[in-house]
């Protein structure tokens, strides 16, 4: 079921901190929204039309030769808990543990689309006091979400957009973890 | 057991979001958000991932006050090096070739820590077949 138009508008309109979180999930695919459109305008007003000329010059220039990173090797974030936390992780979201604490394998991701967005310091979706958030990708959010609430894990309502279904919670130190199964 | 497959966004607080969102773009090749259906973000190869808490108290981070550091995968480390350093970004080369490959350290304008690494092709195979 999708949000229907009428009580996302409303929504946004009501909290700025929804609204940020709308246009950052529509940034993951979708077009045609008022999120997405705020999304667009904010970064088309970070660049005067100067600086966005020679961007475009840049980008046809740079493209075939530029060296770009290929995806994200490690994530390294500090804990209370490092080893709990580390346990978390594994057995609610299936991450692998660092191979020091495993003598196993990492972690592997899949290929796939990374929102990689710094935000305003004022944002609220990130939560209090924290600096990062994960999104991570799943293969079904109803039985991710199932899964974590069977082990105990206090987790949003699923909710659904153009581009996919999204839920949120919190690992227990409070980092905040967003869970998105891509539409289609 | 359900398992995520792999990390679809990593949000954190900056100063100048705009700036920094165009920096990750022009120097390490991470463009943002999507716009429109055509054309969606940043698509990561799959590959492996260290995913770990620290101590509160690490140094490994380099600033005490920074609460996360990210590694990227390069396809060649130096290649991305002079290309960082053509642009006049302070890069810090380590050295030492480890079992799993080489590493660089710099920062991005607001401070934030950023490892790259170039794993080891032998390293990765040996690691899969484990």
């Amino acid at each position: 079921m999708t949000t229907p138009p009428d009580r996302k508008s409303q929504r946004l309109l009501q909290r700025s901190s929804l609204r940020r979180r709308d246009s950052l999930k529509l940034g993951v695919g979708a077009a045609l929204t008022v999120g997405l459109t705020g999304y667009s305008q904010m970064r088309a007003s970070a660049l005067d039309t100067d600086e966005a000329d020679m961007e475009a010059d840049m980008d046809a220039g740079m493209e075939a030769s530029m060296e770009k990173v290929t995806g994200i090797g490690g994530f390294f974030f500090r804990a209370e808990n490092p080893d709990e936390l580390s346990n978390w992780y594994k057995t609610n979201l299936g991450i692998d543990l660092a191979p020091q604490k495993s003598g196993g394998l990492p972690w592997r991701q899949e290929t796939g689309y990374t929102v990689f967005d710094p935000f305003e310091m004022s944002n609220e979706m990130i939560p209090e006091g924290k600096s990062w958030m994960i999104n991570f990708r799943v293969s079904d959010l109803s039985k991710m979400v199932e899964q974590l609430r069977r082990n105990g894990n206090e987790v949003s309502d699923v909710e659904d957009y153009p581009h996919g279904r999204f839920a949120e919670l919190t690992d227990p130190e409070g980092n905040g973890i967003q869970l998105w199964q891509p539409a289609g | 057991m359900e398992k995520v497959l792999g990390m679809g966004g990593f949000f954190f607080r900056a100063r100048d979001p705009a700036a920094l969102k165009t920096w990750y773009e022009e120097h390490l090749g991470v463009t943002a958000g999507a716009e429109t259906y055509d054309e969606l973000g940043w698509r990561q190869s799959g590959g492996i991932t260290v995913f770990e808490p620290f101590s509160s108290g690490t140094s490994y981070f380099g600033a005490e006050d920074r609460q996360w550091m990210i590694n990227f995968r390069v396809a060649d480390l130096d290649a991305m090096v002079s290309q960082l350093r053509n642009a006049f970004i302070e890069v810090e080369v380590d050295p030492e070739v480890y079992p799993n490959g080489h590493f660089a350290r710099l920062k991005d304008p607001e401070g934030n820590p950023i490892q790259l690494w170039q794993p080891v092709e032998k390293w990765l195979a040996a690691e899969e077949d484990k």
